[in-house]
């Protein structure tokens, strides 16, 4: 388990020259990469900052072993993708590949990485201890630790599970024949839930604000 | 035989017909259930995404509620049998995880010690109760019908952590199957991914997938596909409309079941009773062949 803390010194993410204040930096940046400074600020000092520094932490220490000597291309993890025959652009080895040469926030702000439908098959195939498909549930986390880019459909889960602790309203079902069926009307006994609700928010936000790496 | 009953989100949200049918099931073949008052989601694939902490802590809160009652954990999804699997050997390697846990557990007086087990409805079935006993308590046999297994990937991947069937070769669906007197057939797609987790972001890709597979079942000549996944379930018994239009392809259909329904026809339970009414597959032909007429829905 490892905590992080905001930095002292402020380091430049391009060219890791180090700036004794926000300002300094700000004027780097913006003589020297010019990028615009607003955003690249809150991207990196502002709001976000102390996530963003947790990202990079987790980044380099979750992804740091993948050099180039650790993938050696060998294509097995796409061969097998249903994902890689059917949406196009995805393929589980060129994410390893642009996570190699350092495109991880192009990775992070595109959509791609949540094209992956969690069959395993790529980390049964790759001959690595880290498979595409675990780098891709590392790239998620950060993505949506950022906010770069959450699907809606993973936003309502997770708003459901704070609220109820499940990730959604028990359904009414309409048969193919037009009838509707709750729970209730089969006879189903009452939903398992968190008894203590109030409680069991106040876990889980806790348990999610918190900078640990696992 | 008894364990702690853990639907998980999607079956005790919609997937009714799967929850009736286990219920209905299981204690006639000796098996007892036992709800765990107080349990939540597993975490598993939707919110392990936000706080992969929190995930495991969601997991962890349900094992420890099981272990509060001595039982083993019976997750009816494959996923968070996955989630559970994937869990508890984390906890175990890494005692500050464990640590952590029980410190949030501990606000609602739980703690997970890593005593109880987790067992799959495939293992429970084929394991447990036996495909043996199974053949020898049926009262209706499911003769000339030939349903596809679908394991789903999370029972038998990945193979670095014990799942519930191989990892190359998984069987105990068939056999089954089989047990009921129905054939099977070991297909070339029957491990193939039924694509339901990408149907959160992307839907057209899991029809896709989806469609496919029900596509080669046709070819197979077989008369229906069988899970005991919710997730899968779901993709392929209600989402054929959707799969038709987009493959152009009005051919598909495909009865789908859950394989406690199949078993609750053979030990001569109503259909209505084991939630079939619920299937939007086409099973009304198969309920036709075993049954000889299908009872309305009440």
């Amino acid at each position: 388990m490892t905590h992080v803390s905001s930095p002292n010194v402020l380091k430049c993410p391009y060219c890791d020259e180090l700036f004794p204040s926000h300002k300094a930096l700000r004027i780097h940046v913006g003589t020297i990469h010019r990028e615009k400074t607003d955003n690249f600020m809150d991207e990196y000092y502002g709001g976000r900052s102390i996530e963003v520094e947790f990202v990079t932490f987790m980044l380099q220490r979750s992804i740091a072993n993948l050099t180039a000597e650790f993938c050696d291309q060998c294509n097995r993890c796409t061969v097998g993708c249903p994902i890689s025959q059917v949406v196009e652009g995805f393929t589980p080895r060129q994410i390893v590949t642009d996570v190699q040469s350092g495109k991880i926030r192009e990775l992070l702000k595109s959509d791609i990485i949540w094209k992956c439908t969690s069959c395993l098959l790529c980390k049964e195939q790759c001959p690595d201890e880290t498979s595409p498909y675990d780098i891709i549930m590392i790239l998620r986390n950060l993505s949506a630790r950022i906010g770069y880019h959450f699907p809606k459909g993973y936003k309502d889960s997770d708003k459901n599970l704070y609220r109820s602790g499940l990730i959604q309203e028990p359904k009414m079902i309409q048969t193919k024949t037009g009838n509707q069926f709750d729970r209730e009307s089969l006879s189903l006994p009452e939903l398992n839930l968190p008894s203590d609700a109030r409680n069991f928010t106040k876990a889980l936000n806790e348990l999610s604000r918190m900078r640990v790496i696992y | 035989m008894k364990y702690a009953l853990f639907p998980g989100c999607t079956v005790q949200t919609e997937q009714y017909g799967y929850e009736l049918s286990v219920r209905e099931v299981l204690p006639r073949l000796g098996v007892e259930l036992v709800d765990l008052d107080g349990a939540s989601c597993c975490g598993f694939p939707t919110f392990s995404t936000t706080s992969p902490i929190g995930w495991k802590y969601l997991s962890a809160r349900s094992l420890a509620l099981a272990e509060r009652l001595g039982l083993d954990i019976l997750p009816l999804c494959n996923s968070c049998h996955l989630s559970f699997c994937m869990v508890q050997r984390d906890c175990k390697n890494d005692g500050e995880l464990r640590n952590l846990i029980n410190q949030t557990l501990s606000i609602e007086g739980l703690e997970y010690r890593g005593e109880s087990g987790i067992v799959h409805i495939l293992e429970v079935l084929h394991d447990h109760v036996g495909a043996d006993k199974i053949g020898e308590t049926i009262v209706k046999s499911l003769k000339n019908l030939k349903f596809a297994a679908h394991p789903g990937c999370h029972a038998f991947r990945p193979s670095d952590l014990e799942r519930t069937d191989d990892n190359e070769d998984p069987k105990k669906l068939d056999e089954l199957i089989s047990a009921l007197g129905a054939e099977t057939l070991d297909y070339p797609e029957k491990k193939d991914c039924c694509g339901s987790h990408i149907s959160i972001s992307e839907e057209m890709a899991s029809l896709t997938i989806a469609g496919s597979k029900l596509k080669a079942l046709s070819k197979h000549r077989f008369n229906g596909l069988v899970t005991t996944c919710p997730h899968c379930f779901k993709l392929f018994d209600s989402k054929q409309g959707e799969i038709r239009s987009l493959m152009g392809d009005k051919t598909i259909s495909v009865p789908v079941f859950y394989y406690t329904q199949l078993l609750g026809l053979a030990l001569g339970i109503r259909p209505e009773k084991l939630g079939l009414h619920l299937n939007f597959s086409p099973v009304e032909k198969i309920l036709t062949s075993v049954i000889g007429d299908v009872h309305g829905e009440n």
